[in-house]
């Protein structure tokens, strides 16, 4: 396997990039912040004809052991042996239904030797959870799945997703990998503690919830923010909720997309069912940075091989939490794998993969979620 | 600009008094120290309101759990409070630390003086002795103990208790005490009590009755024996025209009464689950040639045809009660015969089946009589019941043949079935599972023998015979009979002279009555066989008695006597059975 990274502070520095080999695959991570990214990308197709381009907008670009801002961050990889197929699916074209668009994309990617869909989607008008389930519905168990959703530093305006030479929004983009030899680790650890009483949903429709325990859910919220209820939904991802109900034995960390003050609702990144249990969450930098530590090692254990590339997807929410501190928690991953690894990605508004090897796909919020790639 | 720095920093910055130079420097600086400061207090007064906010929840969550453990408790003290019985709690050393009201009620004792101490000072037996060991506490092998005892209250009395104790386990699988109840069962138990007394009243009313109806049907047949022989004998000694209308009335009238004596006798038999089953070999065709002699002539007489079909692979002999089966037949063919003007009466058998041991006999007994309407089918089973109350006075009978047939079914796992059609005829018909037997057909000999003697009523003519009988009018019966019979005879009016006779004299035989003043028979049969005359070890006593139960029958043998010949007597039946004795005796 054969890789190159790129830091791209300027669209000019599309001119300097200094590859000896040609990539199968351009892992684009983008700042909304970064000037000229549809130029960037389209320059990018043309320069290399036979290069597949994927990658989507961020709250922050992971590239070794920076966090950055206003940049793309550019990895090229070249696989020995290992096949590639990139598709897309239009939210637009499946009437929004995040079920079936990851059915649809299954469908396209589904073949006797895929091994692992790396997906990135949208990341506002998707239903991660649906689009897990849909993902996974006709596929063989043991093809595995991870990935995340766009960021927008933390805005919740506008994401975008970059497939072949286009930067699209409300849309999905999957990359296929085929073939005996790659060696895929992944693992999803969060690191927040729950606080408080149990807290029954007693009304919820997907994953809008009304309320909990017989009162209004925002109102309820809103009371713990205090004085930071003035900047939701942003300062919500301070504030995710543990979840448990009858699929999930591990509770799952479910992160507010946005607020209703109308009907007094919060729309989360995932299902909120009727009948679960939740309880609020609170966040500590030391123990976020232990999470993101021990995903790793979970990760790294997952395969003997040794790892040549991981994606680090982490959550906005987490950034917010850790501030100046951000870098800390790449540094802590990074330690664990050694030198040897290049290490790529983003700040994210939902990720995919499951806790470990041994548990199905699921999509998280406020986790450090890392794939790693060898062959 | 460095206004508007955190107040912490702007503090700090004062004290240190840096160069202009150095403070445009370190600007970048002091910017994030000045963020951090700032989110610093943001975050600390975020998680003050999450404190704040969930020390309310909390402290609400608490006084509300704390409510509904008070109404919860609340309620179940009121439900304690009002139950009858006694429910309590029992640390593991056996001491109450909960009683409900109902202790005090029940036992009189206060509960507070109670609690704590251990439940054997309170409980105590007839003796006024702890019951210590109600429950092995050292050793508690149990989940659930349910124990009923009397034992003594605090005024002295005595309560009849059910005690019923259940092992608290704690999670992870420790006693950690016992939870039960007390029930006064005081009540239950007198009544339980009384309800055995009754019962065992009622089964002595029973009995009494059962012995009553026994020992009256015992003695109405013996004077009947005496009314039954004289109408015989008056028959036979050629009465004129008019008076013989009158004589075969009384006959009939006689035999009638002994029939229905004869089924009380049984019937009452049956339903005081007296009756036993004989299990002897036996011929079934001697039971239908017995059969067909029995009804010939009175099917003769209303011009009935009277057919007996036997299946051609039923065997000859079988093990079972053939009294018993007789009986049913007899009692079928003659209810068939009564209730048919015209036509046919028909015994049939059929071999259903072969098991190994068992054969499987159908008997159908089909007649072209009145019928039986469908309303009354069930009816006619039941005792002193028959279709129409009009019946008996046309056709007569007791009602209690049919009750007495089924009953013998069903205790011969059987049960009688019946097919009727008003105007057309009825079938009555059962099954049963019959022993094979081992043993050859013996009724052709004896078919023979009676075809040969029956007529030849010199077959007696000279035979020695002693009859042992206490009641005069059975004496003169008998008398007339034998004289007639012309044989030479003594009468022995107690067992002891009829001892004495036999060690005198040689008889042929002897007839012994059973029960006799002085010495009654079954002594003076052992008597005569234990003496010292030879001749009497072989002689053929045999028994004249009105009792036909099994235990007599069995009890014979005991005594040295050879079989019993029922009272009363049919005349030509006792000719038959005594010239086969002495011919039997003859050929030995």
């Amino acid at each position: 396997m054969k890789i190159y990274q790129h830091k791209i502070l300027h669209l000019e520095d599309l001119d300097h990039l200094d590859l000896d080999f040609v990539p199968d695959v351009f892992f684009l991570f983008a700042s909304p912040t970064f000037i000229g990214t549809e130029e960037f990308v389209s320059k990018l197709a043309r320069k290399f004809e036979n290069t597949n381009l994927i990658g989507c907008s961020t709250a922050g670009e992971i590239l070794g052991n920076e966090v950055l801002d206003s940049t793309i961050a550019l990895t090229a990889v070249k696989f020995e042996k290992t096949k590639l197929r990139i598709e897309e699916v239009d939210l637009i074209s499946c009437s929004l239904d995040s079920f079936e668009a990851g059915k649809a994309i299954s469908a396209k990617l589904k073949g006797p030797d895929l091994r692992h869909i790396f997906v990135l989607s949208d990341g506002l008008i998707v239903n991660g959870a649906e689009l897990v389930k849909g993902l996974h519905a006709d596929l063989d168990k043991s093809v595995s799945i991870t990935g995340g959703l766009a960021g927008d530093c933390s805005n919740f305006e506008n994401t975008f997703v970059i497939s072949g030479n286009k930067v699209a929004s409300k849309k999905i983009v999957a990359l296929g990998l085929y073939g005996p030899e790659l060696s895929i680790g992944f693992a999803s650890k969060g690191g927040w503690d729950s606080f408080g009483i149990e807290r029954l949903v007693t009304k919820s429709t997907n994953n809008v919830l009304y309320e909990l325990d017989g009162q209004p859910a925002l109102e309820l919220y809103k009371s713990f923010l205090g004085d930071m209820a003035k900047d939701l939904p942003g300062s919500g991802l301070l504030f995710p909720l543990s979840m448990r109900d009858e699929d999930n034995q591990i509770p799952v960390v479910r992160t507010i997309l946005s607020v209703d003050e109308k009907n007094g609702s919060l729309t989360f990144a995932g299902n909120i069912p009727q009948g679960s249990y939740v309880r609020l969450m609170k966040a500590n930098i030391d123990r976020i940075i232990g999470g993101a530590e021990q995903s790793a090692i979970t990760a790294k254990n997952s395969t003997d091989d040794q790892h040549q590339l991981a994606f680090l997807i982490s959550c906005v929410g987490r950034r917010l939490v850790m501030k100046q501190l951000v870098e800390e928690e790449v540094e802590a991953v990074n330690e664990v794998f050694g030198n040897d690894i290049y290490t790529t990605g983003f700040y994210s508004y939902g990720e995919i993969a499951p806790f470990d090897k041994f548990s199905p796909c699921t999509l998280h919020n406020q986790t450090m979620t890392i794939t790693t790639f060898s062959e | 600009m460095i206004n508007n720095y955190h107040r912490l920093l702007k503090r700090q910055l004062k004290k240190i008094d840096l160069d202009d130079g150095i403070l445009d420097l370190i600007a970048p600086l002091l910017h994030q120290v000045d963020e951090a400061y700032k989110a610093y207090d943001c975050d600390l007064e975020q998680v003050e309101n999450v404190l704040e906010k969930s020390s309310q929840e909390l402290f609400q969550t608490n006084q509300q759990l704390k409510n509904s453990v008070e109404s919860i408790s609340g309620q179940l003290s009121k439900v304690a409070g009002n139950i009858k019985d006694v429910i309590f709690e029992m640390d593991l050393n056996g001491n109450w630390s909960y009683l409900n009201p109902a202790w005090r009620k029940l036992t009189g004792y206060k509960v507070k003086d109670c609690l704590g101490k251990p439940y054997y000072q309170f409980l105590k037996d007839e003796h006024g002795n702890d019951y210590k060991n109600l429950i092995d506490l050292k050793t508690p092998n149990f989940k659930t103990i349910s124990k009923s005892f009397k034992s003594q209250i605090i005024t002295g009395e005595y309560n009849w208790l059910d005690f019923s104790l259940k092992v608290i386990m704690s999670e992870d699988g420790n006693i950690e005490g016992y939870i039960g109840a007390i029930v006064d069962i005081s009540k239950i138990k007198e009544t339980e009590l009384a309800l055995i007394e009754a019962k065992e009243k009622e089964s002595m009313a029973n009995k009494a009755k059962d012995e009553f109806l026994t020992t009256m049907s015992h003695e109405i047949r013996t004077p009947l024996n005496a009314v039954i022989g004289i109408s015989h004998l008056l028959l036979l000694e050629n009465p004129k025209l008019e008076q013989l209308e009158n004589l075969s009335t009384l006959k009939h009238s006689s035999e009638h009464l002994l029939c229905l004596v004869n089924d009380i006798l049984d019937f009452n038999k049956i339903a005081s689950g007296q009756l036993e089953l004989e299990e002897r070999d036996f011929s079934l065709n001697q039971v239908l040639n017995g059969l067909r002699s029995i009804f010939h002539n009175t099917a003769k007489e209303k011009d009935i045809r009277l057919l007996i079909k036997k299946d051609t692979s039923l065997p000859k002999t079988f093990i079972g009660d053939s009294t018993r089966l007789s009986q049913i037949l007899t009692n079928l063919v003659s209810n068939a015969i009564k209730f048919t003007e015209e036509g046919k009466v028909m015994v049939d058998i059929e071999v259903l089946g072969v098991e190994e041991d068992f054969y499987v006999l159908e008997f159908v007994i089909a007649d072209t009589g009145i019928g039986i309407p469908e309303d009354k089918k069930d009816k006619i089973f039941l005792s002193f019941a028959q279709a129409n109350s009009d019946t008996t006075r046309k056709y007569g009978g007791t009602g209690l043949g049919l009750a007495i047939c089924k009953r013998l079914l069903e205790i011969m796992d059987s049960d009688l079935k019946l097919e009727s059609q008003v105007g057309i005829g009825s079938t009555f018909s059962f099954k049963l599972k019959l022993q094979k037997s081992s043993m050859m057909d013996y009724q052709e000999d004896m078919d023979t023998f009676d075809a040969k003697s029956i007529h030849d009523q010199d077959n007696l003519k000279g035979a020695r015979i002693l009859v042992a009988e206490d009641n005069k009018v059975n004496i003169m019966v008998i008398e007339k009979f034998l004289s007639k019979w012309q044989v030479d005879f003594d009468i022995a009016e107690n067992g002891l002279i009829a001892l004495n006779m036999a060690m005198e004299n040689t008889y042929d035989m002897i007839l012994m009555d059973l029960q006799m003043p002085v010495m009654n028979g079954f002594e003076a049969s052992k008597a005569i066989r234990d003496s010292n005359n030879p001749l009497n070890k072989v002689i053929p006593i045999y028994a004249l008695s009105a009792s036909t139960g099994m235990d007599i029958k069995n009890q014979l043998g005991e005594y040295g006597i050879d079989g019993l010949i029922c009272k009363p007597f049919n005349p030509t039946e006792l000719f038959k059975t005594l010239t086969s004795i002495l011919q039997q005796k003859y050929i030995q």
